[in-house]
């Protein structure tokens, strides 16, 4: 491409090179100020490129509960919150054009010891997928007072398989300990039958909400005749209707506006850094101005000592953002997020307990790049100027 | 992924927020379990409710309007 060139084009492809090589020795020559604005660097890459990995890590696993989820959530509406369902209701839905199978399921909180915990309960031999469900020991719950614990309450009350827990007015045994590793939302999960969860908090004949779910291209079908069944009996209540494609789709935009939110916010405190980055650009300012004044004394244009400090910039931002990108990675994958996750996913603790998800995807690398270029010339393109435009003598004085 | 997939399968499709249980109310966990925050209306109802899902999560889930009935000026009260 090179030999394609005018010879005047060549000669100024050969300039460009020479500064490019020139301002990477002066990254060299000036090695405290180097390592101090990649410092600077890192300290804002790091927990943005950080931040944003754990967003798209969690959000992935949100995207496959949407997907491997019912298409369509029942449950009753009080006073504009959702309630129980009386069980009742199963086989009127299960008539309904369309609906393949109807399933209960009981969801609440409980404590285990003094540890929160979310208790499920589906009917036991119901789902399809059961005999593949990833545990770290034991079997999976075939009876009514078998239980299933996740990894991260196993590990904090050091659980094990065949203990027998006293829950109120009875007695389970632990079966299985999930693995944490597929999803968050296991960590803290007791898993046990519809029967066991609804006579454990005397909601018997209710759960929580019925799972729905349709044949291919009946979603939005099923949703309208429920709709319409809600109306059709004397005295019937509100039914809450959240189908797959709308769950998605405000899943979607949640994200979404977090993930906006939180880059506002980041971008932000990149401003504010900007004085930070300046201040450590700065260091060595007497020597740098001395610089300025003899490139200028020896012939340099103010241009041409303009586009050296852009190329240090270069170099430093190409270095900062994937060197920040790698910190982010070990941070996430090796220390599991330690000390950092918890401002991101709430209650975590210092240590999770359980894999942090995190994806890491190249674009908030190269945006993380462009900031690094923008704050550093931002931070030091302005002194260069008002330095370059001095008269040398003075410059040097 | 699969792993992931048939957990999901098992349970019906469980959890969407960034919190490992539903700490405060259950909308920051899994908005399907209750689309709205209930420390909207306890213990002071109205008030923003600083809870762990809105002040220190990655997932804010905005509710659904049609859920609930709309309050609005009759037609021909309209000025």
């Amino acid at each position: 491409m090179i030999s394609r060139l005018s010879p005047s084009g060549k000669l100024m492809f050969r300039k460009h090179l020479v500064l490019s090589r020139i301002a990477l020795d002066n990254l060299r020559r000036f090695h405290t100020r180097s390592y101090v604005v990649l410092l600077c660097l890192w300290a804002i890459l790091v927990p943005f490129l950080a931040a944003v990995a754990m967003l798209e890590g969690i959000k992935s696993q949100a995207e496959v509960a949407v997907d491997a989820g019912a298409d369509i959530f029942v449950s009753m509406d009080q006073y504009g919150q959702n309630a129980v369902i009386p069980l009742g209701m199963i086989e009127k839905i299960a008539k309904v054009d369309g609906v393949r199978k109807v399933m209960p399921r009981a969801v609440a909180r409980g404590y285990f010891f003094n540890k929160l915990c979310l208790v499920v309960g589906v009917p036991l031999g119901g789902t399809e997928a059961f005999p593949a469900i990833d545990l770290v020991e034991g079997n999976l719950p075939t009876d009514r007072g078998e239980i299933l614990v996740g990894e991260a309450l196993a590990r904090e009350n050091h659980l094990r398989v065949g203990q027998m827990l006293a829950i109120p007015g009875t007695f389970a045994q632990i079966v299985g300990i999930f693995t944490s590793r597929v999803s968050i939302w296991s960590a803290n999960l007791v898993f046990m039958s519809f029967e066991d969860v609804s006579a454990l908090f005397h909601q018997e004949g209710y759960a929580t909400d019925l799972l729905v779910y349709t044949r291919p291209g009946y979603e939005g079908k099923v949703v309208e005749a429920l709709y319409h069944i809600q109306y059709s009996e004397p005295g019937a209540r509100l039914l809450r209707l959240q189908g797959k494609s709308l769950v998605r789709e405000y899943f979607q935009r949640g994200y979404n506006l977090k993930g906006g939110i939180f880059s506002a916010l980041y971008l932000m405190a990149f401003a504010v850094s900007i004085p930070a980055i300046l201040v450590a650009s700065g260091l060595g300012l007497t020597e740098r101005q001395r610089e300025v004044g003899i490139l200028k004394a020896t012939g340099w244009q103010t241009h041409e000592v303009m586009e050296l400090v852009f190329w240090e910039n270069l170099w430093l931002s190409l270095i900062a953002a994937p060197s920040a990108l790698l910190i982010a990675f070990g941070w996430l994958k090796g220390l599991n997020g330690a000390l950092f996750a918890q401002f991101f996913i709430s209650e975590l603790g210092l240590f999770a307990k359980f894999p942090v998800p995190s994806q890491f995807l190249p674009l908030p690398l190269v945006l993380a790049f462009v900031l690094a270029l923008v704050i550093t010339l931002v931070g030091s393109l302005l002194t260069t100027w008002r330095t370059a435009i001095v008269s040398p003598m003075e410059v040097m004085r | 992924m699969e792993a992931q997939r048939l957990f999901q399968q098992a349970v019906g499709g469980l959890g969407l927020g960034a919190t490992t249980a539903p700490y405060w109310d259950y909308s920051a966990f899994d908005p399907r379990l209750q689309p709205v925050c209930s420390c909207l209306s306890w213990p002071v109802p109205g008030i923003y409710p600083y809870t762990p899902g809105h002040t220190a999560s990655l997932f804010h889930y905005e509710e659904r309007l049609d859920d609930l009935p709309i309050i609005t000026v009759r037609e021909a009260d309209v000025p």
